[in-house]
């Protein structure tokens, strides 16, 4: 399966967001999407799931354009976890991951075996079982984010989009949601596309960066190759000192102050 | 684990059954004049097929019969489709608009079908077409005016956005009220009657309504059931409902649509009767959980069951004058709702 994008652009209004974004996803690879506040990842995730409708290029999935595809088509193929995330009732969490089985469930029809095997599978791999029963509303910070992530694993999808999914979450819980993120894309052949703040998450997590700016595609590649001092005081303004191990294969980055 | 979960539900569904049967045929005995227990069944008895060769009406006066059958019947029947309707109409308008204070008459529906109503009583005459007085008549024509106007309002940006929804209906509303008011000022001498009609009433009830209302009341709930999983999915906010796979401003439009004629419907023949399409959703959700699945019939039943009471409230009281019923619905319905929040911490809303 492959997503690609062709020359998109999208405003609000007439504010232009996107301006002209191509770009090509591979199977079973971790992309994070990178760049300054307001340069458009939110947007151009939205307009991936077909939330928000381009003004113009393509989106294609298959060959398919996602336009074409009907609601609950189109969410067999791209699931979605947002930035922030809205519980309005208290469901328990057991509900809120079924809600993923939605496109494979005709309207007046239950569950099948096939869809309670899918939410248990998704539950085993975010470690949410233990707590399936309690009321979303009654979850942590982190453990909230786990049951999201798994309500888009319960929906099966080849591709995976993230806001921004660890930005409220400390040291621990981080580490904790971009591990198993990034096994579904290592182990389980889903293609994570990630909107990330924090450059040493995507430095140690993404196989590849696609770094944003002005709603365009400002360098893609390799963590290295992408995340360079150079780069980053084009796109943010604001020098950076990368520090490297003796090795070479971990770095980190900090804003000269 | 699933089947005890239904068996729960299914319980729930049969003692609510029984509740409203019960409750309606204690509601048929009730009134100016007392008919017995006794005299009541046997008159219900006597209508079902195949049982009524069984029983026999010989010491029932036809006067009762015509009590029970023509004035009370009617009455309650009208009663439980009007309460059913509501709850069914707020369960889904808090459920798409994910706001507590939200009810059948929050777009506005309410205010325009009493403008009708009022310009009716000020203007019109006693005139009846096809068996609807003109004041329905116009109440509907009111109803429909307003919902137009403010669904486009609201979708004048191009997507359809709740809260423009919301405050174009509180706007539209007030401007009703204004109309209302300037109505009483210039022809006082039908100052209580429109009052009157605006504190909703189902003394009007008769067979006819109840044919006109029966159809859109059983279709409406099954056209919201078949929506019941949308619903529930919508509660995650609209960006996350189109990544599941709802259209999300298909659904809105098919479930406001629905929605409002029951409020429409409703308004025109029995006034505004607040309260019931507010609190029995809330209760409800507190007693049963969130799923709509469950919310949307057991808020009708339970809707159908605290109208039929707070009708026969209104009518007993005190008796011969009658109580407006919407006064009826919050008395009675206020206190045993603040017990229910105080006893459920549950919180409902987030």
């Amino acid at each position: 399966m492959s997503l690609i994008i062709e020359n998109l652009h999208f405003s609000y209004g007439n504010l232009s967001v996107l301006n002209g974004i191509s770009s090509y996803f591979e199977d079973s690879t971790f992309y994070a999407i990178i760049g300054p506040n307001g340069c458009g990842k939110s947007t151009l995730l939205k307009c991936l799931y077909g939330y928000l409708d381009p003004s113009s290029g393509s989106i294609l999935i298959d060959d398919k354009n996602i336009k074409k595809m009907t609601h609950k088509k189109r969410a067999t193929k791209v699931s979605y976890v947002a930035q922030s995330n809205d519980t309005g009732f208290d469901f328990s969490v057991k509900d809120i991951i079924s809600m993923g089985r939605n496109p494979y469930i005709k309207r007046f029809a239950s569950m099948s075996e096939d869809d309670i095997h899918h939410i248990y599978t998704a539950m085993d791999k975010t470690s949410t079982l233990a707590f399936k029963d309690k009321s979303i509303n009654e979850l942590s910070g982190g453990e909230k984010q786990r049951a999201f992530i798994a309500r888009a694993l319960a929906q099966d999808t080849k591709f995976i989009l993230l806001d921004e999914p660890v930005s409220n979450l400390d040291i621990n819980h981080q580490t904790e949601i971009m591990n198993t993120v990034k096994s579904l894309s290592k182990n389980h052949k889903r293609t994570i596309i990630c909107v990330l703040h924090d450059l040493n998450l995507a430095y140690l997590y993404a196989d590849f960066v696609l770094l944003m700016d002005n709603g365009k595609v400002h360098s893609i590649g390799k963590p290295k190759n992408v995340l360079t001092k150079e780069n980053i005081k084009s796109v943010y303004k604001t020098d950076v000192t990368i520090l490297e191990d003796r090795n070479g294969d971990f770095k980190f980055i900090v804003p000269k102050i | 684990m699933v089947s005890e979960g239904k068996r729960k539900y299914f319980i729930k569904y049969i003692l609510l059954l029984i509740t409203l049967i019960a409750v309606a045929t204690i509601a048929a005995c009730l009134g100016a004049v007392k008919i017995s227990l006794h005299e009541t069944l046997t008159i219900f008895l006597s209508k079902i097929p195949l049982i009524k060769q069984l029983i026999s009406t010989e010491n029932i006066s036809s006067t009762t019969e015509t009590i029970i059958m023509s004035l009370r019947l009617p009455r309650i029947f009208m009663a439980m489709l009007v309460g059913a309707g509501l709850s069914m109409a707020g369960v889904v308008f808090q459920g798409i608009f994910k706001n507590p204070l939200a009810d059948p008459y929050i777009l506005g529906i309410s205010s325009g079908a009493s403008l009708g109503a009022a310009l009716a009583i000020a203007f019109g005459s006693q005139a009846i077409f096809f068996g609807f007085g003109l004041i329905s008549l116009s109440a509907f024509l009111g109803a429909f005016i307003v919902m137009f106007l403010v669904y486009f309002i609201a979708k004048a940006g191009g997507k359809l956005v709740t809260n423009t929804l919301i405050l174009s209906g509180v706007a539209i509303s007030f401007m009703s009220s204004s109309f209302i008011s300037m109505l009483i000022i210039a022809s006082r001498e039908n100052t209580t009657r429109i009052v009157f009609w605006t504190m909703g009433s189902l003394t009007s009830a008769n067979g006819t309504k109840i044919l006109v209302m029966l159809p859109i009341i059983a279709f409406g709930f099954i056209f919201l059931l078949a929506f019941s999983k949308d619903i529930n999915i919508l509660s995650s906010g609209d960006e996350t409902a189109v990544s599941m796979g709802i259209n999300v401003n298909k659904v809105k439009f098919i479930l406001l649509g629905i929605t409002s004629l029951i409020t429409a419907i409703s308004v025109a023949f029995c006034g505004v009767i607040g309260f019931v399409g507010l609190i029995i959703p809330h209760a409800i959700r507190l007693l049963s959980g969130p799923d709509h699945k469950h919310l949307i019939p057991l808020s009708a039943l339970s809707g159908a069951i605290f109208l039929v009471i707070c009708d026969t409230l209104a009518r007993v009281v005190m008796a011969p004058t009658e109580i407006p019923i919407g006064a009826i619905t919050a008395l009675f319905g206020a206190p045993f709702f603040i017990y229910l929040l105080i006893k459920n911490k549950k919180k409902v809303f987030i």
